[in-house]
């Protein structure tokens, strides 16, 4: 037995299956842009200094010394020296798993938060420990840096275009359904320009058609959206109330603008078909 | 206006009811140029005219009432005036028991009448009828007849197409040949 859906229930199913397509791409590739720009800020706001460790390891003392050395820098804010089972977790990719006796020759590390009005840089940190005489590799974490932009770069391409084509898919969701109303109310379309009805009241007929499929398939989509992203957002620690307002704006825009493409065309294809209608 | 079939009086008929535009020439309505306005300007015009053509053109999801209520509908006539008008159309049709049925129930003189009556509700200036009583017996197209000719009298414009050249009396009468009127007519 063949299973026929209810005149326009295909149009209602893909307008919010899009939209809900389209509301999860806005809303990952916000999460993941403020995420890459909150990254690249902190770590443009830090430095890591690596003591180099001696044949014979590494003294507390000298740490110290170059902990005072680079507190007492201009533009430096705070200094915090990582113990040493901090540094063997934060290397332990790098050292297999270190342990014991092995982590004497690991280099210790000191994070430097730095001035947010006028930051040290580099190159001044360097020559402050190379003048007392502490062997010392300082990272202004360029890399990291450069990696949270390219993430940036890079998301941004495939959020861009899976939203493009969430609304074209919209657009032509919009076009379609007025055009098969169109096709299937031709013949009353017709009489009914023939009789004098004004181009504009069978555009608005047309219209009115469609329309409330195509915008309960939008507010639909934007529900679903909606929950998913707030079963993510709540599974995540630190959500509250604050947290979770800009998503939903981000996510009310873009259900709007889906509902926007998919009416916009809808009246296009109206506008186009009466025109042709109009003897 | 009269003339063997395939003279060219239907499609005279549908550009002087603004269903067709015309490839050359031009045509001129209550002095005006329809196909110089706006679409809505030629909606305006469009409503100053009643229209039975040839095909009929009802439309088949809507009821007999309905079909003849559109003119008024689309005039924006008031809704009780228009339930009225229709009644009483309908009556003097002979289509008052079959307001509630759909054109596709009907014989060929029954939808030949509610398109007569449909092109008479928005009470036309002109009204353009394209052999209006062709399929109907004798006693209902001279019914019909009666009442374009008493709607004539009250000022509406009568202009009938037919293949009889005595379907009714006629101050002006035109005969089409090939086209065009049989004095411009080539032999």
């Amino acid at each position: 037995m063949r299973l026929r859906l209810p005149q326009g229930f295909a149009t209602f199913l893909i307008t919010a299956a899009l939209t809900a397509l389209a509301g999860l791409c806005a809303l990952g590739g916000a999460t993941v842009l403020e995420r890459a720009g909150g990254w690249r800020t902190r770590l443009a706001g830090e430095m890591t200094v690596a003591i180099r460790p001696a044949p014979a390891g590494t003294s507390d003392a000298e740490v110290t010394r170059a902990a005072e050395i680079l507190a007492g820098t201009r533009g430096v804010a705070e200094v915090r020296v990582l113990d040493r089972r901090r540094v063997a977790g934060l290397l332990a990719p790098w050292t297999a798993g270190a342990r014991g006796p092995d982590l004497a020759v690991l280099p210790r590390l000191i994070a430097v938060d730095l001035d947010g009005r006028a930051p040290a840089q580099r190159q001044g940190l360097a020559d402050a420990l190379s003048a007392a005489g502490i062997g010392a590799i300082v990272d202004d974490h360029q890399g990291w840096r450069r990696a949270a932009l390219d993430l940036r770069r890079q998301a941004a391409a495939p959020v861009l275009g899976g939203l493009a084509a969430c609304l074209a898919g919209l657009a032509a969701a919009g076009s379609l359904a007025v055009g098969r109303e169109a096709e299937r109310s031709q013949q009353a379309l017709r009489t009914r320009l023939r009789l004098g009805e004004s181009p504009g009241d069978c555009v608005r007929s047309l219209l009115l058609s469609c329309l409330p499929e195509l915008g309960l398939g939008a507010l639909t989509g934007g529900l679903i959206a909606a929950a998913l992203g707030l079963a993510s957002g709540l599974a995540t620690p630190g959500a509250n109330a604050a947290t979770l307002a800009q998503p939903a704006v981000i996510l009310a825009a873009a259900t709007a603008l889906c509902a926007l493409v998919a009416g916009t065309l809808a009246l296009v294809t109206a506008l186009r078909r009466t025109r042709d209608m109009e003897p | 206006m009269h003339g063997e079939a395939g003279a060219g009086k239907t499609l005279l008929m549908a550009m002087a009811g603004l269903a067709l535009r015309p490839g050359a020439g031009k045509i001129q309505l209550f002095g005006l140029d329809p196909w110089g306005a706006s679409g809505q300007g030629r909606a305006r015009l469009r409503r100053r005219l009643g229209l039975v053509f040839q095909d009929l053109s009802l439309i088949d999801n809507l009821t007999v009432a309905e079909n003849a209520a559109l003119p008024m509908r689309i005039a924006g006539v008031r809704p009780e005036v228009l339930r009225r008008d229709v009644g009483e159309l309908l009556t003097w049709m002979g289509l008052a028991g079959k307001a509630a049925a759909r054109p596709g129930d009907l014989n060929h003189d029954e939808r030949q009448r509610l398109a007569v009556a449909r092109a008479v509700a928005g009470r036309p200036e002109i009204l353009l009828a394209d052999e209006p009583v062709g399929w109907m017996g004798p006693e209902a197209a001279a019914r019909v007849l009666r009442l374009l000719l008493q709607l004539n009298r009250q000022g509406m414009t009568l202009v009938m197409a037919s293949r009889n050249p005595d379907l009714a009396p006629a101050p002006q009468k035109l005969e089409l040949v090939r086209g065009r009127p049989r004095s411009e007519a080539r032999p």
